[in-house]
């Protein structure tokens, strides 16, 4: 008795075989298995079957049997072979790209001045700084005398400059200072320390333009 | 695909063009509540119908409010007539019971849905669904999705598209003012003068030859603000100014195509929208074709900002891959029915550098106006140009507009 599930035993009273003598049999000769359903029921409902909603109503009753739609064996996408983020050996380069998304999280996190100039700047000026050219051009970083001045390469990042955007909203102190430093340092064969505290030195109240499309 | 995708019903101007100029127009689903709404760290990975989550909220609100109505929270607010109509709209509107409570049985799930839907014959009874508990559903943070993504008027029904796709607009304009086109032509250079307008250029697909020339009297120039400030014209200061102070916004996206529509074979999804925390941003399932055996396409990765950034680091092939291993975990059958993809990254498309001009109200404050005036025999126009960016109703109005004064100020002239 313990094994059948509650649904079945409501099936079972709804078609009326004996319903009440059937029940009360159940009970008298059982009475601690029904506590135990009781139980159960206050359990089953208390945790959320998280994959119900996608299972709702999706069952297709013209497909499958009355037995099989009671108590379906399946459900109706296969995520059983699906590994969890975190353990899906075909993700973990993006998890390393996108740093973060196995927790629901969106923006820049690492505080290494080649990551960073990896996943912002090189979309654009491209690895390892060398430029681009098209109807308009991408300068190139790389060996580039203007990248001198490291309150330059701050300036620019933290303001955009022409069609660059900011990126204020989005580092902050450290991770400007260490990608700076990228730039400054290793496309370029500059040697000033770059800190958090020339960064700071630079930020200023200024709204960053929002995004309409969002 | 580096373009844009669906049509409000207020843009008008685009509509008008699409009628003269015989573009067939279908409705675009933007709002499908069996599409998903995801969360990463929620419900331990399993996405939620949006028809779910929008009336388990509707009852939550309408529960708690009517609490409050019945305890007296309110009685200084509303007075006891209003509390009496307020409290049967609440019990109507969020689907409650009779002692106010949103719960599961057979009343809500005809609005959330059932979990076993009523058959015919000797089928199973219908089962009532299981409301998603408020407290995991708060957590999660899908109520934003409704006000972020679904009920803003830009996206609210009916929304279209056009039939064969978005190129469509183009290809009629291209047909319609064929005579006046010069295709690959690079701007190198505009220069204004007393009488008139000279703009240089090469052929794109053989920069290094022969400039040539073209002259007119006026010139209206729709060159993007990111390719235009690297171009040589001789516009007043303020103008430059204006050019230089509206940076491009990031955008990615990823097409998927699937050897049969699983979306719609298996769960149910016809058109709409899925959103995700996860990179890819969304998901968007094929408003057209629906119900036809075969490949179907995805949009499988739409988004700005930071993830953005890193799309646009990636090359295409890798842009397919993200899109697939993230998206894997919304649908499981991607792997299994993955069959072909293409990606683009506005700030990766060369005459565009970017996917469109950034305003904030500071700089609208400063510029806009400037840089919508007439420059002597100059005037820009574009989305960049408008109050809609992003969109092409920004860009064709602005060019509307830009040639009204235009006009009137030759007119002026003689």
């Amino acid at each position: 008795m313990g094994m059948i599930k509650p649904n079945l035993l409501a099936v079972v009273m709804i078609l009326g075989i004996g319903s009440t003598v059937a029940l009360s049999g159940c009970s008298q000769s059982t009475n601690a298995n029904a506590v135990t359903l009781a139980r159960q029921q206050q359990t089953t409902q208390m945790v959320f079957d998280n994959q119900a909603s996608r299972n709702n109503g999706a069952w297709g009753a013209v497909y499958m049997t009355k037995e099989a739609l009671r108590s379906p064996k399946a459900n109706i996408v296969d995520f059983s072979s699906l590994p969890k983020m975190v353990e899906d050996a075909s993700l973990q380069k993006w998890l390393a790209k996108f740093e973060g998304s196995a927790d629901g999280k969106k923006g820049f996190i690492t505080t290494n001045g080649k990551k960073l100039y990896n996943d912002s700047c090189a979309g654009c000026h491209m690895q390892d700084g060398k430029g681009a050219k098209g109807a308009g051009y991408y300068p190139p970083l790389a060996d580039n005398s203007k990248m001198q001045s490291k309150y330059y390469i701050i300036s620019v990042v933290m303001n955009g400059l022409r069609g660059m955007p900011s990126f204020q909203s989005m580092m902050n102190d450290e991770q400007i200072a260490a990608v700076t430093q990228y730039v400054h340092s290793d496309l370029n064969k500059f040697t000033d320390t770059v800190t958090a505290a020339n960064v700071a030195q630079l930020r200023h109240d200024f709204p960053p333009g929002s995004d309409p499309s969002e | 695909m580096g373009g844009p995708w669906r049509l409000p019903v207020h843009h008008y101007a685009v509509f008008h063009y699409c009628k003269k100029f015989g573009v067939a127009l279908q409705p675009f689903i933007q709002t499908n509540d069996r599409a998903y709404l995801h969360r990463t760290t929620h419900f331990n990975g399993a996405p939620q119908r949006l028809g779910e989550v929008q009336s388990d909220i509707r009852g939550y609100v309408s529960e708690l409010l009517s609490k409050a109505v019945n305890t007296g929270s309110l009685d200084k607010t509303v007075n006891k007539e209003d509390k009496e109509k307020l409290l049967e709209g609440l019990k109507g509107w969020g689907v409650l019971d009779n002692n106010y409570r949103y719960v599961k049985s057979h009343e809500t799930s005809k609005h959330r849905g059932y979990s076993v839907y009523p058959g015919g014959g000797l089928m199973p009874d219908a089962k009532p669904s299981t409301p998603i508990p408020m407290d995991k559903l708060l957590n999660s943070g899908m109520w934003s999705d409704i006000y972020s993504n679904y009920t803003t008027y830009d996206h609210q029904p009916a929304m279209f598209q056009p039939v064969g796709g978005m190129g469509k607009i183009g290809d009629a304009f291209t047909r319609e003012c064929r005579d006046m086109i010069t295709f690959n032509a690079k701007v190198t250079k505009i220069y204004q003068d007393e009488s008139g307008v000279t703009v240089d250029y090469v052929d794109s697909n053989n920069p290094d030859g022969q400039n040539k020339t073209v002259r007119a009297d006026w010139c209206i120039c729709n060159i993007p603000l990111s390719v235009l400030t690297q171009i040589d014209i001789n516009v007043s200061a303020p103008m430059k100014q204006a050019m230089a102070a509206v940076p491009y916004d990031t955008s990615y996206k990823v097409g998927l195509e699937f050897k049969r529509r699983f979306w719609e074979e298996d769960e149910w999804i016809y058109g709409g929208i899925t959103y995700t925390d996860m990179p890819i941003s969304q998901i968007s399932y094929p408003s057209h074709g629906m119900f036809t055996t075969g490949s179907g396409v995805l949009l499988g990765a739409y988004g700005f900002g930071e993830a953005s950034y890193r799309f646009n680091t990636l090359n295409p092939k890798e842009r397919i891959d993200v899109a697939l291993q993230y998206g894997k975990h919304i649908h499981p059958q991607y792997t299994k029915e993955f069959r072909s993809g293409t990606s683009v990254a506005w700030h990766r498309i060369p005459w565009s550098l970017g996917c469109y001009g950034i305003w904030s109200e500071s700089s609208r404050d400063q510029y806009y106006d400037t840089l919508c005036a007439i420059d002597h025999r100059i005037v820009l126009a574009g989305e960049h140009c408008s109050h809609i960016p992003a969109w092409q109703e920004g860009a064709i109005l602005s060019g509307m507009d830009a040639a009204q004064r235009l006009h009137q100020k030759a007119k002026k002239l003689g």
